[in-house]
């Protein structure tokens, strides 16, 4: 089924008016099976009709829901076991011609599966057919889908299905369906306690032995290696989340102050290594040992990304906070995250208990009632002049530099020595062959997995680095993805102990605001946001982003520089919309606009989702010409964005752009260094 | 008389029914010319046919006699054989054929070669060979018919030439070469003198029959013992090609060789030839395995044309295969299974110093690799890299014989011959005489097997054949001796391999005996070829060896590596087979004045091959 040509059509007279005809035929059968359908006429001869018209054409689901109504209608007044057994029989039959037609016919499967619910089949006959299927094409995934349903219903052992897979993968380890099938039921095996531990990690070990025979056979196959990668998610667990940090950071204090608004509420974030779901005042316990305030607070956890569900960081607003308090009075809280369980990410629970205090005071802050004014601040690269700043980082983080703690448990031995392992591994097969683009990739995973997780990291990031850049010459085709990786490498040496070196804060003159500037680096992909969680001012300008994921996580942004980067839409802002303090954002010289297909798109599930149809339906009446809906998915969500430049892509000359944009967000005052204030 | 060949002229006589004899009837016949394919037996394939147990348990007491029946038959080979056959005079099949024909109709529904797809269809055998005619070789079908007997036309077949020139060529060849026409000479005796025919009987000797009773064997009828054998082809070689350019691959079917093994200080290596043989192997290490694949890598990209695939120097291709296979870091478990159970060489391979003689060339060895490898999944149904025919290989000259009758060849069994007629004044072949009816045959051409060849270079002039025959052994070298072959065939009661019917067990050289230098080849076949009854299993053996009893000798020992004797039960060992009856015996390839020639007759040698 695999490397075979396309086959061009040809206009032939002959056989377009044979076309034609078949297709009358088609249409002629389609509409009798449907007024059948209508009619709820169940007749052996409606029967045969429709399934002459699924032995055409597969696909028409339609079709064999009327099937699935008329068995059941033919079964319920049937008691006879004999008849019943022909009925579903005969069901079987209309599914095998089907597939015959089209073995990847979803429809047809299904009424497959349907069928054998009843109980009346015979499943060695199954096993028989999904032999055949699977020995014609042995990489249909429908087939091995099948087999492992077939397995659930026959109480076949694993122990059978795992051979089976074995029996395939010698045939043609080529096969991902079959590795795959055998981590499924490998896993499966795990989950319902079939394997013990020990024994768990003999049969990995085993499958770290077969795994390898792949991949230095044919180096370049690309099966092993992503089994491979399976194992070592059964081995390290970084499937299963960790927390990655807090704030305030532990032991130290939240100040609020109800009168200056960027204050006024008291927050707790938590910030995680996946995206997780169940953070909640139960499974995040907080409890207070103050006197008189014994009690345990009630919050409610907000996702801080527009996912509800699953979500990388949480915030608690302790929002009656200033009840309990005085000013010039401190609060101290026990929070205890995965005091229950319940926190889970889409692959696994939550490794560990962290336990954390947070004192909480009241600034005393003799500040005004929030500026009614705003002054368009000016950028770091147009400020005529900035200097170094290299006093205390605290004024930066608002928080002390603190040591990163490690949140997650040491490494058993089992585990660091299969790292080891398939490191010399890597590394033997590099030998071998030097341009082996899976291997070098392998053991770059390796490395900086070991880097995470081991307690002692002996390997340097610069053979990592290496590894990258040899890829980048042997395998341009994925160039964007190991520029990420080295971007993100820089981009952890950049920030693992910037509280120590002050190279990159600066303060700017005029404003006296104090920046983290991150310009000029080629940074293509960002990460470690948990190390920057309380910077106010960011520049990240004079880079190669194309996505600023991940930058929600910095919760206390006001200012954010992201200028002559490769930003492609306005999609591509999607997580800076929920930076709930953005008051100046600067996306001058991007190309936003310039590409006519937004690659971000895929990201938003329709294109007018509710909130952007609210949006709409506000502002459409008022509104002519085109409508820039991400204008309003996006912008709308900034509530408190005063200004914005946008100058030097394309879209900032569509007119249509800006006064969508002006109506997205009312709070804006500087467009392009222009007022645009309706006061 | 009822028995008389009609008509008494033919363009073409061919005597015997081994497998290059049959090759050339269908090759002429289906170019148009007149055969008359004659066989002193009753049954095809003369030394190349497979016999019933009982039949070839009373050839081995007969020391190697083929059985020849008094009365005359004239049969055809087949009942399809109505379009363009000639008239049959007794319509008696032979016993063995009855089975024959049943087996014929069972076409390819489970064989290994399909009709169409990425084959070159087997149209019209007429215009599948034309391309031959045109490429300008300077062999001519009447040189290799008249001399070089079926041997001599078969290694022109290998050159890629079958003799297919058009009639009036053809006659112009025969009157510049042997400045004689037929149409001018009478068809009277005067003019002729009659050779009589001596056919050499005594190719075989030495007979060691280990089991006398053949009783509790299971009935003889379900065994199809080949006389020559163990033989495979390679999907990918050019018997599988011939077969599909004749048609004949539409009266056989193959199935292919489940494994291949090593025999390795009493054990068993499974040896890999294809990436999944490589990736199940557990005895080679990571780096082993690595440099095995890029090996095999280099075997099928390498191109010399090409500048950007893998070049080998040519001072490497002359170089011995062994060395460059140590060059290239290919395991030394390994080096061996490719020397001797891919690239099947026959003699121990090492360097000269050390003494090694047959020592098989880079370029040689590289060859026979690329066409192990492009074996390998050449077609879809069947896993290995070696076919064999069902019912045995007396079925190869079979379908030939039935492709050449199709094209309207006049097959006659049963049918000895006593002379050749040979011209008075030129000493030329002028046709033969029947011995039973003493019916005169004209023709001017004559095909004959080996064993004939004897009297055939005697009565005719044998320039030709004595220029063939020079080349070839210069080509050979210094090889003074004629290597002999050794062969035993065994039927045991279980498989080598419980999960497994159809194998071949390697014995590299200096493992049983170190008095030889050859490769001692076991064959395991089983009922899944229609070869023994279910419960039983053939094990074929062979070597070639310069001293036939130490030959024999060795191949004994490597059967009781194999087997359990039956007698021994106390120290038997209970995983391996029972040898229930073997027989060995010596097969030799000599014929005086004519042992050069022969070195040029791979089908009827030594090689496990076919071709």
């Amino acid at each position: 089924m695999h490397g075979r040509p396309r086959v061009t059509q040809t206009c032939d007279p002959a056989r377009q008016k044979h076309e034609e005809e078949k297709a009358a035929k088609f249409q002629a059968l389609l509409r009798q099976v449907l007024h059948n359908h209508r009619h709820r006429i169940f007749s052996k001869e409606a029967l045969l009709q429709n399934a002459k018209l699924l032995e055409l054409n597969p696909e028409l689901y339609t079709a064999w829901n009327y099937r699935k109504v008329a068995v059941t209608h033919l079964l319920e007044s049937q008691l006879d076991e004999a008849i019943r057994k022909s009925i579903v029989d005969n069901e079987l039959e209309v599914v095998e011609r089907a597939l015959m037609r089209n073995y990847k016919s979803y429809g047809a499967w299904h009424h497959r599966k349907w069928v054998l619910h009843f109980g009346l089949s015979n499943l060695d006959k199954e096993y028989r057919l999904l032999d055949k299927l699977l020995t014609s094409d042995a990489r249909n995934f429908h087939g091995w889908a099948y087999r492992r349903f077939l397995a659930g219903i026959s109480k076949a052992t694993e122990e059978q299905e795992l051979q089976y897979t074995i029996k395939k993968i010698n045939e043609n380890f080529s096969n991902y369906s079959a590795w795959h099938s055998r981590s499924t039921l490998l896993s499966k095996q795990l989950q319902n306690n079939i394997i013990e531990k020990d024994t768990w990690l003999k049969v990995l070990t085993e499958e770290y032995d077969l795994v390898q025979q792949a991949f230095f056979t044919e180096p370049d196959d690309q099966s092993g290696w992503f089994y491979l990668l399976w194992l070592l998610s059964q081995t390290v667990f970084p499937s299963r989340p960790f927390v990655t940090g807090f704030w305030p950071p532990n032991g130290h204090s939240n100040l609020f102050d109800p009168n200056v608004p960027s204050m006024a509420n008291c927050n707790i974030l938590i910030f995680f290594s996946l995206p997780v779901c169940g953070v909640n005042s139960e499974t995040v316990s907080m409890s207070s040992s103050s006197e008189g305030l014994n009690s345990e607070f009630k919050v409610s956890w907000i996702s801080i990304t527009d996912d509800s569900q699953f979500s990388k960081g949480w915030r608690a607003e302790l929002t009656d906070c200033n009840k309990c308090l005085e000013a010039g009075m401190s609060l101290t809280l026990n929070v205890q995250v995965g005091a229950k369980p319940g926190i889970t990410s889409r692959h696994g629970p939550l490794l560990g208990v962290h336990n954390l205090t947070v004192n909480i005071e009241l600034g005393s802050s003799s500040c005004s009632a929030p500026e009614k004014h705003y002054s368009r601040i000016t950028w770091p690269e147009e400020c005529k002049q900035t200097s170094k700043f290299e006093d205390s980082p605290n004024d930066i983080f608002g928080c002390p530099s603190l040591p990163l703690q490690r949140h997650l448990e040491p490494l058993s031995e089992w585990q660091e020595k299969t790292l080891t392992n398939q490191i010399n591994t890597c590394r033997e097969l590099l030998e071998l062959e030097n341009d082996s683009k899976w291997a070098m990739l392998m053991l770059a995973r390796l490395l900086v997995a070991y880097d995470q997780f081991a307690s002692s990291s002996e390997h340097g990031m610069d053979e990592v680095q290496q590894l990258y850049k040899r890829l980048l010459e042997v395998d341009p085709t994925h160039q964007y993805y190991y520029n990420e990786q080295l971007s993100l490498i820089r981009f952890h040496q950049i920030t693992v102990d910037l509280h120590e070196s002050s190279e990159h804060f600066w303060r700017s003159d005029q404003t006296q605001n104090l920046w983290v500037r991150f310009n000029h680096l080629s940074l293509s992909k960002l990460g470690y946001f948990e190390r920057l969680t309380g910077v106010q001012n960011l520049d990240l300008s004079k880079n190669k982003l194309q996505s600023l994921e991940g930058i929600e996580m910095l919760q206390f942004l006001v200012n954010l520089d992201v200028s002559n980067n490769h930003l492609t839409s306005i999609t591509a802002l999607r997580p800076v919309s929920h930076l709930p303090k953005l008051q100046a954002l600067n996306i001058k010289w991007n190309e936003i606009g310039k590409h006519m297909i937004d690659k971000n798109r895929y990201l938003f599930p329709t294109v007018l989702n509710n909130s952007a149809k609210k949006h709409l339906k506000n502002n459409l009446n008022k509104e002519e010409g085109p409508v820039h809906w991400e204008v309003y998915e996006i912008f709308g969500r900034m509530l408190v964005l005063r200004q914005l430049d946008i100058h030097g892509n394309p879209i900032s000359e569509n007119e249509a752009f800006r006064s969508n944009l002006l109506l997205a967000v009312p709070s804006l005052v500087w467009l392009d260094a222009e007022n645009v204030s309706t006061e | 008389m009822a028995n008389l060949i009609e008509p008494s002229s033919f363009d073409l006589i061919v005597v015997g029914t081994g497998l290059p004899q049959c090759i050339v009837a269908a090759a002429a016949a289906s170019n148009g010319h007149s055969v008359l394919h004659l066989d002193a037996c009753d049954f095809y394939g003369s030394h190349w046919s497979s016999l019933p147990l009982q039949d070839f348990s009373d050839w081995c007491h007969s020391a190697g006699q083929l059985p020849f029946p008094s009365p005359i038959q004239i049969t055809t080979p087949s009942n399809v054989s109505g379009t363009g056959a000639s008239e049959v005079s007794n319509q008696n099949v032979s016993p063995s054929f009855e089975r024959d024909t049943a087996a014929g109709e069972m076409v390819f529904q489970n064989g290994a070669l399909p009709n169409n797809g990425s084959m070159p269809s087997s149209r019209e055998f007429g215009d599948s060979f034309p391309e031959n005619s045109t490429n300008g070789t300077t062999h001519s079908f009447a040189e290799t018919s008249l001399y070089g007997s079926a041997t001599t036309a078969n290694a022109s077949l290998q050159n890629g030439f079958l003799s297919p020139e058009p009639v009036t060529h053809t006659e112009e060849i025969v009157l510049n070469t042997n400045n004689l026409s037929l149409h001018d000479s009478t068809m009277e005796e005067l003019g002729l003198q009659s050779e009589v025919v001596e056919e050499r009987s005594s190719m075989y000797q030495d007979f060691h029959i280990m089991q006398d009773s053949i009783e509790d064997l299971g009935p003889s009828r379900r065994y199809c013992l080949d006389l020559a054998g163990p033989k495979l082809a390679y999907c990918g070689g050019s018997l599988v090609d011939l077969l599909l350019r004749s048609g004949a691959n539409n009266y056989l079917e193959f199935k292919s060789l489940e494994a291949s093994f090593m025999w390795s200080n009493g054990v068993l290596l499974p040896v890999p030839s294809s990436r999944a043989d490589v990736f199940k192997d557990r005895t080679l290490i990571n780096a082993e395995k690595r440099h095995l694949m890029r090996f095999f890598k280099l075997v099928v990209e390498h191109d010399s044309s090409n500048p950007d695939a893998p070049q080998i120097s040519p001072e490497e291709l002359e170089s011995p295969f062994v060395k460059f296979l140590h060059e290239r870091q290919v395991p030394l478990s390994v080096q061996s299974m490719i020397l001797y159970a891919i690239a099947l060489s026959n003699h121990k391979q090492g360097t000269v110093e050390e003494g090694g003689s047959h020592i098989m060339k880079t370029k040689e060895g590289l060859e026979l690799l690329a066409l192990y490898l492009s074996s390998v999944g050449r077609f879809v149904n069947s896993t290995g890299a070696f076919l064999y025919p069902l019912y045995g290989q007396g079925e190869l000259p079979q379908a030939f014989s039935r492709s050449a009758a199709v094209k309207g060849a006049l097959y006659a069994l049963k049918m000895p011959i006593q002379s050749f007629l040979k011209d008075k004044v030129t000493g030329d072949f002028k046709g033969i005489k029947v011995s039973t009816t003493e019916q005169l045959i004209f023709s001017q051409k004559l095909v004959v097997g080996p064993t004939m060849l004897q009297t055939v270079c005697k009565a005719f002039n044998s320039d030709v054949l004595s220029v063939e025959g020079r080349n070839a052994a210069q080509e050979s070298g210094e090889e003074k001796e004629a290597p002999k072959v050794v062969r035993g065939i065994c039927i045991t009661d279980k498989s080598l391999r419980a999960d497994l019917c159809t194998l071949m067990v390697v014995f590299p050289p200096h493992c049983v005996t170190v008095q030889e230098n050859g490769v001692i080849r076991a064959l395991q076949l089983g009922s899944s070829v229609s070869v023994c009854p279910e419960g039983k299993f053939l094990v074929q053996l062979s070597m070639v060896c310069s001293n036939e009893s130490v030959g024999i000798e060795a191949l004994q020992r490597a059967t009781q590596f194999l087997f359990n004797s039956r007698d021994s039960s106390s120290t038997a060992d209970a995983e391996k087979p029972t040898l229930l009856w073997a027989a060995f015996y010596a097969h030799n390839e000599i014929y005086e004045g004519g042992a050069d020639v022969l070195i040029l007759c791979k089908v009827f040698g030594y090689n496990i091959q076919f071709l």
